[in-house]
């Protein structure tokens, strides 16, 4: 540290601590960060609720308990829209800021699209995500969510490339890539074919295999009785897994990350989230003659 | 969506992960995030806005870092990008404390260095965070470049030009 005066570094640490932090303020922070995860979940479940319901959906419809049953065809729902980044717009912009950032965007070479959101178009279809959940919107203002836009990158486009470049824009208050996943779906590696690249743009498919394959896995456990009304496994937070795992409490379980590491290979990590800890484990998600393998992975995450 | 039994290697080990709860993160680490934003901010109020603004914004997304491990480098970064957003836009958010649990306040004692903190708010917004990350926080060029975004050339430059121009104010007392 030769390069450090240490007596002005003596005097600067002597100010620093003035400074002290004060008890009161760990419950705000804790209480603003539990809205703001509220509210940032609700906000990308927004933007990915399609692809969840369509791999819910799939693995429900295509999960058999005996044999395999090979995938439909690779481009059935390839043609699925989809929203890559989602760019919130200050809520002081102005009617003519709007198009000016509308006008910004659809000249950007990357962007294929871009659809605005209005502060009542976000709610209502917030509400219609949690139609089953009223509390989360029950007591909401219909002006609490941003105006949006939400943005179809072009093909081979880099999602958090483009949103950082998004950011700069004026009038963006925040913006979020699609849970970066979407980039590295469409960045498969070299050798990639066009099918290997259109099964892997299905973030909803691998979710669906992999909730798929979680549910085998339990079967031997009396699988039945973790399921809902629609035979469906549910593994959000006080879901019907939760009894799997009494004690500590099963809190939630998330698909962390889903990374291509060949042409028609994929790891998945997963997550399962206890009070006071959680587990981790990377699957491995193999293609092979129209059909997804998954296997019990190494344990411990292999983070993107 | 069918899964092949063979390909199923076998049941698969959890490996617990214990990550801190964030009221254990904020114990932790909110004394430190504290100092550094007052000394890059020079006032305490702003600088537990920005400390508060910084947890609310990492807690919001704990679960998406790349390394949980590395919490403090996440919010050692973040309350830079704060304090210069706050900086660059030229208003900030008043603090929650004011408004979550009025009107008690607490009597802030004068600072007993003000001589000090009124030249650290005389330098240039780099050179401030360059000080107050190498000579506060003790991280090296090196680990200061990764936080300010810029090169080891440069943060070298922002320190020395900084220190000289407090030396300066001070009249050489520092030295």
């Amino acid at each position: 540290m030769n390069t450090i005066d240490d007596n002005l570094q003596q005097r600067l640490k002597r100010l620093a601590d003035e400074v002290t932090p004060d008890a009161r303020v760990e419950q705000v922070v804790l209480a603003r960060a539990h809205v703001k995860r509220r509210l940032t979940a609700m906000m990308s479940g927004l933007v990915i609720v399609a692809m969840l319901i369509g791999g819910i959906a799939g693995a429900s419809m295509l999960w058999q308990p005996k044999g395999t049953t090979p995938l439909p065809p690779a481009d059935s729902d390839c043609d699925n829209p989809r929203h890559d980044v989602a760019i919130y717009v200050d809520d002081a912009a102005t009617g003519a800021e709007i198009e000016g950032l509308r006008a910004e965007l659809e000249a950007d070479e990357e962007v294929e699209a871009a659809v605005f959101f209005s502060k009542k178009a976000a709610f209502e279809e917030f509400k219609q995500h949690y139609a089953d959940q009223p509390e989360f919107w029950e007591n909401l203002p219909e002006d609490a969510l941003p105006m949006s836009f939400r943005v179809t990158l072009v093909d081979g486009a880099n999602a958090k490339q483009a949103a950082r470049r998004f950011k700069t824009l004026p009038q963006v208050e925040d913006v979020r890539a699609d849970s970066a996943m979407r980039e590295r779906w469409t960045n498969p590696g070299n050798g990639s074919t066009p099918t290997t690249e259109c099964i892997s743009e299905k973030g909803s498919q691998v979710r669906g295999l992999v909730r798929s394959f979680m549910k085998r896995r339990i079967s031997g456990a009396g699988a039945e009785r973790f399921l809902d009304a629609k035979g469906r496994l549910n593994f959000g937070p006080g879901g019907n897994l939760a009894p799997l795992y009494p004690d500590p409490p099963l809190e939630d379980f998330q698909i962390v990350f889903v990374d291509p590491v060949g042409e028609g290979s994929f790891e998945v990590g997963v997550s399962l989230v206890f009070q006071g800890g959680t587990y981790e484990e990377t699957l491995s998600v193999q293609r092979r003659a129209g059909r997804m393998f998954i296997s019990g992975g190494r344990p411990g995450m292999k983070g993107p | 969506m069918g899964v092949d039994d063979q390909s199923i290697t076998g049941v698969a080990r959890w490996v617990p992960v214990k990550r801190p709860s964030l009221a254990e993160l904020y114990r932790t680490h909110s004394p430190g995030a504290l100092r550094l934003a007052y000394l890059l901010t020079g006032e305490r109020d702003l600088a537990q806005d920005l400390v508060q603004d910084a947890f609310v914004r990492l807690f919001g997304r704990y679960r998406d870092l790349r390394d949980s491990n590395h919490f403090e480098a996440y919010l050692r970064k973040t309350i830079v990008n704060l304090s210069k957003d706050h900086r660059r836009k030229g208003t900030h958010e008043r603090s929650y404390l004011s408004r979550y649990a009025p009107p008690e306040r607490v009597d802030v004692p004068p600072t007993r260095d003000d001589e000090l903190r009124v030249a650290l708010m005389q330098l240039p917004e780099r050179q401030r965070a360059a000080i107050a990350l190498r000579y506060l926080e003790d991280l090296s060029e090196q680990q200061t470049a990764e936080v300010m975004d810029t090169s080891v050339a440069a943060v070298k430059s922002l320190t020395q030009r900084g220190a000289a121009a407090l030396r300066q104010q001070l009249g050489g007392e520092a030295r």
